[in-house]
């Protein structure tokens, strides 16, 4: 058993090197960002990959972001999109998944197709007429324009994995809730969605961040005073002619908190194995 | 509980048919098992009894009510499935409960109903329990205990015990033939297994290419099998068959003659039999008399000369695989204490009554005295 481990030992180590310095460099940024939050602006400016000492520790850009109401609403309506966008991904791609994965009907696998080609198209590529749509809606400038595309954007990669799980959801589980007298709906949201929790929660993971983090919608759905979010609404700070760096930054730190907490709250189902115990 | 009457009945999955014009009658409160090979057809015609599979063409009754293209629910049965099918985040209450709750059974029915079951089972200290956190044996009494609660009019189950080790299957074999005797249920029961078959069946079903091949208790499958199919699959180790020639049709019984020139007669129906058609010769490891040492004189023609090939030691008995002079193989039961080597030459004789005969299509003659090479020694 020694031996192997031993011969594998270079390989193993070059690996963790490679891991070890892709991690730095992901890190490396946002330290960054949370490091200059809390300095004065000249510390900023001297030395940018300095630690805060006493002398340079300032609160100013905090102060200043929250001392401004509209932040608030900002990181509320991120939120209520984030949470609104992420509860309809999941709750119709995991539906459709499981009609996808579970029945078998005409035309299939040319819908499997159909979502899989929405992974393939970006879907900022219909921007001009997705702005059509919503001005002859009437959603230009409110949280449901970007709440639909969102939804639009995240669902194909969501059927996609959720499929996948639903599929090895074992067909003996499901006949045996069949002859329990349970329908297709309890069958759905009390058998199986309980046993693909841990994909759930990781689709929910990779489809949050992105429409946490994006500008692009925002920008041209809801860019009015009241309906931006929060990646919008830092924009404020970073002026034409002077920027206010610890108003960016402090606004930066802050707007990484909840989605870490969210990504807390999803990854703790991300445990494996819960079907154990199921079948045999 | 209730009679189930499947009549006629067909599926095919594609272009496969794989229940093909299937007629099967079972009696109220009467275990019927379904045996047969891989791919017989006999896991889908549980799954058509419960409503999982629709049918092509036939009829299906479970008591008085034609239950074709009624969903599951609505039949009044139970399925207990190979892989036990638990819910693996409910506690083995609510996998029980899970069910009669959906119905909006009254709360406290409910918790009689699982109390009751989970005593008859020896499973009421593991009730809070989850299904991940039982041993094999366990889970399985939890999956019947779900088909109990539900009171159902028929149960059905799927190789039910063929997950469990030997020593445990054999245990739970028992408990299931004494759960059908207090339940009084009726029951098909699916399986490979041909000791559970013979030991729990009141019925056995022979199933093979989606046909019934034979019905009947399981002695009558051991002693009359309609065909050749039946006559392999029914006794371990199998039947032995050799080719043989119609060479006089005797009052009563047929005498027979080996390519080696061995003769024997076989006691069988000689109806539609004529002198020179080509039949085989079916003869029960179990059934043969092997003698050591030189042929003597004396014994008649109905004798093989073989020479052992392999010997399987069993403890009680031998299992001797045979090589006879003109190429034949078969096996025999020998007495386990017999000092046998390999290369030995040995004779077999068989009994008259022992003979089990099968014409070219298959089909068996009726045997008119069924029986062992004791019996026709005592009579």
């Amino acid at each position: 058993m020694a031996k192997p481990m031993h011969k594998a030992a270079p390989g193993r180590l070059f690996v963790h090197l490679s891991l070890l310095g892709y991690l730095v460099l992901a890190l490396a940024p946002i330290l960054l960002v949370f490091m200059n939050s809390f300095k004065e602006r000249s510390a900023i400016f001297d030395n940018p990959l300095a630690w805060p000492t006493p002398e340079s520790f300032s609160l100013v850009g905090y102060r200043k972001v929250l001392a401004r109401s509209d932040v608030w609403l900002y990181f509320g309506n991120s939120f209520v999109v984030t949470v609104a966008s992420l509860f309809f991904i999941l709750l119709f791609g995991a539906m459709a998944a499981w009609a996808l994965a579970e029945y078998r009907f005409k035309g299939n696998r040319w819908l499997k197709l159909f979502f899989a080609f929405g992974i393939m198209v970006p879907i900022r590529l219909g921007t001009v007429s997705i702005l059509q749509t919503m001005v002859s809606l009437g959603l230009v400038n409110t949280l449901t324009a970007l709440v639909l595309v969102y939804v639009a954007q995240g669902l194909p990669l969501a059927i996609m994995i959720l499929s996948e799980f639903m599929g090895q959801v074992p067909g003996e589980l499901k006949d045996a809730a069949r002859c329990d007298g349970i329908d297709e709906f309890r069958i759905f949201f009390q058998v199986v969605v309980p046993l693909i929790r841990p994909a759930i929660a990781t689709v929910a993971v990779f489809t949050m961040v992105p429409i946490w983090n994006d500008l692009w919608f925002p920008l041209i759905l809801a860019p009015s005073e009241k309906t931006q979010t929060i990646t919008l609404g830092i924009q404020q700070f970073v002026g034409q002619y002077a920027t206010d760096w610890n108003a960016v930054l402090a606004a930066l730190a802050l707007a990484i908190v909840p989605v870490v907490v969210l990504y807390a709250l999803f990854s703790r189902q991300l445990i494996r194995g819960i079907t154990a115990g199921a079948v045999k | 509980m209730a009679k189930v009457s499947i009549q006629n009945v067909s599926k095919s999955f594609g272009s496969t048919p794989v229940l093909q014009d299937v007629s099967l009658e079972i009696e109220h409160g009467e275990l019927v098992v379904l045996v047969g090979p891989s791919g017989c057809g006999k896991s889908t015609l549980l799954r058509v009894l419960c409503g999982l599979e629709e049918i092509d063409s036939g009829t299906l009754r479970i008591g008085d009510d034609i239950v074709n293209g009624k969903p599951p629910a609505e039949r009044g049965i139970a399925m207990v499935f190979q892989s036990y099918a638990l819910y693996p985040h409910m506690t083995v209450y609510r996998n029980m409960a899970f069910g009669l709750k959906i119905h909006g059974a009254d709360k406290a029915e409910i918790e009689r109903r699982v109390m009751d079951a989970a005593k008859v089972l020896h499973i009421d200290h593991l009730l809070q329990r989850l299904p991940r956190e039982l041993s094999g044996g366990q889970r399985q009494r939890v999956a019947i205990g779900r088909a109990i609660v539900r009171e159902p009019r028929l149960f059905l189950f799927d190789e039910p015990l063929s997950n469990l080790d030997a020593a445990l299957r054999a245990k739970t074999r028992i408990e299931l033939a004494r759960l059908h005797r207090d339940l009084a249920a009726t029951m098909v029961y699916v399986t490979h297994d041909q000791i559970e078959a013979m030991t729990l069946g009141d019925k056995i079903v022979v199933l093979h290419e989606g046909r019934v091949q034979q019905a009947g208790t399981p002695l009558t499958l051991y002693q009359q099998p309609a065909n050749r199919f039946v006559a392999t699959f029914i006794g371990s180790p199998t039947i032995n068959l050799l080719l043989a020639r119609v060479i006089e049709l005797a009052e009563p019984g047929v005498r027979v003659q080996l390519g080696n020139g061995c003769k024997f007669l076989a006691t069988v129906d000689s109806t539609g039999l004529q002198v020179g058609e080509s039949i085989e010769i079916g003869l029960r490891p179990e059934h043969c008399e092997v003698l050591t040492g030189d042929r003597a004189p004396g014994v008649d023609d109905a004798a093989l000369d073989a020479e052992i090939t392999l010997v399987e030691h069993l403890g009680e008995s031998n299992l001797l695989y045979l090589k006879t002079d003109d190429g034949q193989e078969l096996v025999v039961r020998g007495d386990g204490n017999a000092a046998v080597r390999l290369g030995d030459s040995v004779i077999v004789r068989a009994a008259p009554e022992a003979m089990y005969l099968f014409r070219a299509d298959g089909s068996a003659c009726p045997r008119l005295r069924p029986g062992n090479m004791r019996s026709a020694h005592a009579s």
